[in-house]
Order: C-alpha cells, then structure tokens, then sequence
C-alpha cells in the first residue's frame, strides 16, 4: 500500500492536534505530519510551496472554527490556487461542530473530500488514507 | 385619542357629481391595540428565536469541542502503556477544563444580561462616565502614548444601566489599545450625537482595523477573534452586542485594515 509522504493538520486545537498526531503515528502509514494553527499559516506555506511536490500535503485535516482566517475562508482561497498546485491535494474538514448549517455549506464545496465530526477515530484516519490510493 | 374605521359611500346625481353620501363609522380603538401588541410580540418574539439560534450555534461550536477533547484524553491514557504519552496526555486536560469553564461562565454571564430584563436605567452623564472608565486606563495609556479624545457636546445625557455603559465603554476602549497599530500612537475618539429620539455613540481608533470583508458576520459572535494577540478572547463585543441589545439598541461597525475601526452604538429613546 502506498504510504502518505505529507498529511497537515490545519487546527487551533492543542489536544485535538496531540491526539491526532498520536494516531495518525499509530497508524504507520504516514511519513510526515506538520500542523498549522490557523488558515492563513497553512494557505501562506501552499502558496510558497505551490511548485514543490515534496513539501506539499496530500491530506489537509481542516477544521472550520479558527482565528485569523477559518476554514471557510481558507477554501475559498485556496480554490483560487488549487489548478496551480503540484499535487493534488484531498482536503477533510474535521469539526465539532454538528450544527447542519455547516454540514450543507461543506457539501457544496467541491474541493471538499470529506466533512468529519470531531471525534477522529483511528477507523476514520485509515479508511481516508485507504480512500486516497 | 381614538381609531376610525371609515367607509362612504358616494351617491352621484344624472352628471355623475356626488350629492349625498352615507358614512359608517366603527371605533376599532381595541383592535389596534391588540394589533400594536401583536407586532411588540412578535418582534419579541423573534428575538427570543434568534438568541436560540445563537445558543444552539455556541453549544455545536463552543461546548462540544473541549468536551469530546476532555473524552478523548482520558481514553488515549486509559489506552496507552507509554507513561510518558500518558503525562503529555494528562498535561493537556487542564487547560481544556479551564477553556470549557471559561466558555461557560461566559454564556452565563450573558444569559443573565438576556433575562435581567428589570434592570434599572438611570440618567447617565456621558463625559463623567467615560472620563470615569478612562481612570482605570491610565497607565495603559500612558505607556503606550494613546490620545483620548471625547466630545459629548452635542447630546451628553443617556437613559441606560450604569454597569452596561461602564461595560461598552471599557471593552471598546481597551480593545482600541489593545489593537493598536506598531506603526503610529493610538488615537481614540469618542462622541456622541442625537438622532430623533435616539442618542449615536460613536468610538473610533487608528488600530489595526479588522477586515471586513472575510470577518463581517463573526464580529460580535463570542469567543471569535481577528487578530494574533495573546489576550484576545472573543468575548467583548460580544458581551457589548448582548447588553445593547438588550435594551432595545444597536451596534455596527466601519474598519478598514490597518486604517482603524469606528464603533457605533445607538441608544434607543433618548428623550431626555
């Protein structure tokens, strides 16, 4: 099976960040895992490394409520990017939030692989990581 | 004063010009009370929904999260045999605990504003009340060299609860400082003007502004901040939306990045 060389976690959250990071680790299909605090880190790095097919990720884990730029904004930026990008990159939007308004909002998104309610289960991170081979 | 419920009718002769008419008349002075009541009610009534809406958003967004973090922890140390993963893990509950605590005292600090509705308005002279908040400033202000300016002069007095102007014009005070721009001394001005019945509060900086365009619908949704700084909570201007419009007011805002941001309060039924 072929292993991910890049996943990012786009998060604000300190222990969704550790706990996640233990299980994509745990699940040894994963080469490296970088997280970005907020939207606009994650968008500026794309953006700087947008030719580079070794820095860029494979897997965003994205979720929706962060400061400076949310994962809403950081989609719509992004979609202006993406035809430029060296990779093609599957985006999951992780959230707590189980409110329907942004379950229909991520449905519309078409560069959206997946909408995930938080909690992350390690079924959920390697059937996502099956999904992309 | 009384309501008319009018009807005539004309009656015309051969060139069609009228030369006498009924008229009937109903009092319906009770049917438009109930009407005006009616539209009270259901603007109530509306709001009461919206404050629903905006409970249902804040437990989905706010409470959920560090609950399912909490959960998650304790499971990854039940799980784990590494000891020191477990002390990492146990290290991190803590801070998601106070987090949730601080989230829900916060709710409740606005709920009890939401259902205070007896709270008592008193005349409120506006240059004594800022000047009196600008005291507890002071030291901020003078180490960050920030220019004060107010000018209350054309409508001075306000009908409205001390603690909730005391609070408005702190939180938009301290945020004016708090969000200063590194590139020039803050400027604050504040002032206030009549408008009809109304009084328009007006509190400008020379900030970091906030831009508007990716932010305008989160601006006062609690616990959303729009800059990097260590002690932004996203709970101020929420709190400040929450008091004004519980007495009927409203707040909006002008920003332009790096420029600064005008905040606009207006206090209804100022007939002072």
């Amino acid at each position: 099976m072929k292993r991910v060389h890049n996943l990012a976690i786009v998060d604000d959250d300190d222990a969704f960040v550790f706990l996640t990071k233990e299980m994509v680790a745990e699940t040894n299909m994963v080469d490296n895992i970088s997280v970005f605090k907020n939207g606009k880190v994650a968008l500026d790095f794309i953006e700087m490394n947008r030719g580079n097919e070794e820095e860029l990720p494979e897997i965003i884990l994205l979720d929706l409520s962060m400061p400076v730029m949310d994962g809403w904004q950081f989609l719509e930026k992004y979609s202006q990017l993406d035809p430029a990008l060296a990779k093609k990159i599957s985006i999951y939007i992780c959230t707590s939030s189980i409110s329907p308004d942004d379950v229909n909002r991520a449905k519309a998104q078409s560069n959206v692989s997946n909408f995930m309610v938080k909690p992350v289960t390690p079924e959920n991170l390697i059937s996502m990581i099956r999904q992309l081979n | 004063m009384y309501w008319v419920d009018t009807t005539i009718v004309p009656f015309l002769n051969e060139e069609n010009k009228p030369y006498r008419y009924v008229a009937i008349r109903a009092d319906i002075t009770p049917r438009k009370k109930v009407e005006e009541e009616l539209v009270k009610y259901s603007s109530a009534l509306e709001y009461q929904n919206q404050q629903l809406i905006d409970f249902c958003y804040i437990v989905s967004h706010n409470l959920r999260g560090p609950i399912l973090n909490i959960s998650m922890l304790v499971d990854f140390i039940e799980k784990t045999a590494d000891i020191e993963k477990q002390t990492e893990a146990f290290s991190k509950i803590k801070p998601v605990i106070s987090h949730l605590m601080e989230v829900f005292d916060e709710l409740v600090e606005s709920i009890q504003v939401k259902q205070d509705t007896e709270i008592i308005s008193e005349e409120l002279d506006l240059e004594e009340s800022t000047k009196k908040v600008l005291i507890g400033f002071k030291p901020l202000i003078e180490k960050y060299k920030a220019e004060v300016h107010f000018d209350f002069s054309e409508s001075d007095r306000i009908d409205f609860p001390r603690k909730y102007l005391d609070s408005i014009l702190t939180n938009l005070i301290s945020n004016a400082i708090k969000y200063r721009s590194p590139e020039r001394d803050p400027r604050i001005e504040i002032k206030s003007k009549k408008q009809n019945e109304d009084v328009l509060l007006t509190v400008s900086d020379n900030g970091l502004g906030i831009d508007l365009e990716m932010h305008r619908d989160k601006i006062f949704k609690i616990r959303k901040t729009f800059h990097e700084h260590p002690d932004a909570r996203g709970f101020g201007l929420f709190m400040v939306k929450t008091q004004v419009e519980a007495m009927g007011g409203s707040i909006w805002l002008d920003s332009e990045p790096d420029k600064g941001s005008t905040f606009y309060i207006q206090f209804k039924n100022q007939e002072l």
